[in-house]
């Protein structure tokens, strides 16, 4: 299988030609349970008692290495697939649109880590899954598959919380995670990923969601480190009634290219989607929003909405757009909207003159930006800390642009 | 008033320094930032994993686990990231005499 070109539409504005994949060497079963080198990692930046988790499991390049129980009905079970007698059937990425990136995690994926929540199971406290990078100590560039896969039986309910980071000062890596996610009828599931990888990684991710007949899937990834961040999420309803909820937020500073790109599928009638992606670009970074609302035929009276709202906060940085409808069925609303700008001046004056300092003014700006979409997220106790990130990037963004770094933290 | 256990002496340690000690039964991990020590129990609260063999960080008064990154602070000995969730435990010291000592429940 070819690697993709920017030609296809699907990686349209992306950097992937320039992509070299025998940089990179795939992590191998040698490193299951290497010791981890010391350092800082950028793991240090969400306390426990902001999300309460019931279960934490973690793996360290793509390994499971550990799961630990806090609080949670004994049924619902975080393990290898490596543990278990046949590896859970794939769906979503693997079989609706394979690409080579997809193929090499099938390849190469050191067993998913698989969540199944039964039937009628439901669990309030977050699931949460911390992946470590480490390419320190690793012979050449490492390449590196985490896989998920997650069952949410009918009627039941979970959160899961996907987080992605890497240890200590990270050489060049490639992360390629798929995660595929199954909400049965009338379950419910909230997802939320967060990727704060390191500044030479390239980090290409593909997230498939399938809802059953009245079930619902609340999604939100966020993209705030890598060198090239992409994160694809397709999401079916499949049965009827179905509703799906896609978030994504990402803030690039220095050379960071974000590339957000989303499929809302309608394949049954009456199901609802909602898309409402964010993201600000500052110094030299720049991002890709691209989005499908496909309607497929039978699916009568569904309602779809995809938004995408772009802040770009220097003149070197750019933002590209790109909402598209696929309709096949009469009978259905969809809508799109979709913007790119720079911090409107008006809210700037207004903000300077109740004497908010200019560094200060664009802080709250970039910060208040971001909200309706926090408010908005799947996960509110995840979200104190993301907003958190963000407000640190943006400040240090602007830090770098201003000859003198002034007091620009409060 | 428990027992108490002189560890080494001031100058042993270096700032941003951690060490493991064992007495009484007890694994501590002795940290010193600036002139400041503290001592926290030398175990992750996560996977049983040495924690003086961690990074010490001086300006938020933390230490990080090598093995999974979990930081934990050193005043209270709470986990301040995941993965880890529950907290080590935390020893009064006592300087005296040039000697850092620390007192066992």
């Amino acid at each position: 299988m070819p690697l993709p070109s920017e030609k296809e539409e699907i990686w349209r504005y992306s950097p992937i030609d320039a992509f070299d994949l025998d940089r990179y060497v795939p992590v191998g079963e040698e490193q299951r349970d290497r010791p981890i080198q010391s350092g800082r990692s950028s793991a240090s930046w969400i306390a426990p008692e902001e999300l309460a988790p019931g279960i934490v499991a973690v793996t360290a390049n793509g390994w499971l290495q550990r799961v630990d129980r806090v609080e949670a009905p004994g049924s619902v079970v975080v393990r290898s697939a490596l543990d278990l007698d046949a590896s859970p059937p794939a769906f979503g990425a693997v079989l609706s649109d394979v690409d080579a990136f997809v193929c090499m995690n099938d390849a190469f994926h050191p067993g998913s880590v698989v969540l199944e929540v039964p039937a009628g199971v439901q669990m309030d406290a977050p699931i949460v899954v911390v992946h470590l990078v480490e390419p320190e100590g690793l012979d050449g560039a490492p390449a590196i598959f985490p896989r998920m896969t997650v069952e949410v039986g009918e009627g039941a309910r979970a959160r899961l919380v996907e987080l992605l980071v890497a240890r200590s000062d990270p050489g060049v890596a490639l992360v390629v995670p798929v995660t595929e996610l199954r909400v049965g009828e009338k379950g419910d599931l909230s997802y939320v990923a967060v990727q704060q990888l390191g500044t030479r990684t390239w980090h290409i991710a593909r997230l498939c969601g399938e809802v059953e007949r009245e079930g619902r899937l609340r999604t939100l990834t966020v993209g705030l480190g890598a060198t090239y961040d992409r994160s694809r999420s397709d999401v079916t309803a499949k049965g009827e009634g179905a509703a799906t909820e896609l978030r994504s937020a990402y803030f690039g500073s220095d050379t960071q290219v974000h590339d957000v790109r989303t499929i809302q599928e309608h394949a049954a009638p009456r199901t609802t989607s909602d898309l409402l992606c964010k993201g600000a670009v500052a110094q030299e970074s720049r991002s890709i929003y691209s989005g499908l609302i496909r309607i497929r035929h039978g699916a009568t009276k569904s309602n779809a909405m995809q938004t995408n709202h772009n802040l770009v906060l220097d003149q070197r940085s750019h933002a590209d757009s790109v909402p598209n409808l696929d309709i096949e069925e009469n009978d259905v609303r969809c809508s799109h909207a979709s913007s790119v700008g720079p911090i409107d001046e008006d809210q700037r004056y207004y903000i300077e003159s109740r004497g908010v300092p200019p560094e200060r003014a664009e802080r709250l700006i970039v910060l208040g930006f971001f909200d309706d979409l926090i408010d908005r997220s799947p996960m509110p106790e995840a979200m104190t800390a993301v907003r958190r990130q963000i407000g640190e990037r943006v400040v240090r963004a602007l830090a770098s642009r201003s000859a003198p770094p002034g007091d620009v933290c409060d | 008033m428990g027992e108490r256990v002189v560890l080494c002496a001031i100058d042993d340690l270096s700032p941003g320094e951690a060490r493991r000690f064992d007495v009484a039964g007890a694994r501590i991990a002795l940290v010193r930032i600036g002139d400041e020590f503290f001592a926290i129990g030398d175990r992750c609260s996560h996977e049983d994993y040495p924690l003086s063999e961690g990074e010490v960080w001086t300006d938020t008064c933390e230490i990080e686990c090598p093995r999974h990154g979990s930081t934990f602070d050193l005043r209270t000995g709470a986990p301040s990231s995941l993965p880890a969730t529950q907290p080590v435990p935390v020893y009064d010291v006592v300087i005296e005499d040039g000697n850092v000592s620390v007192v066992l429940p």
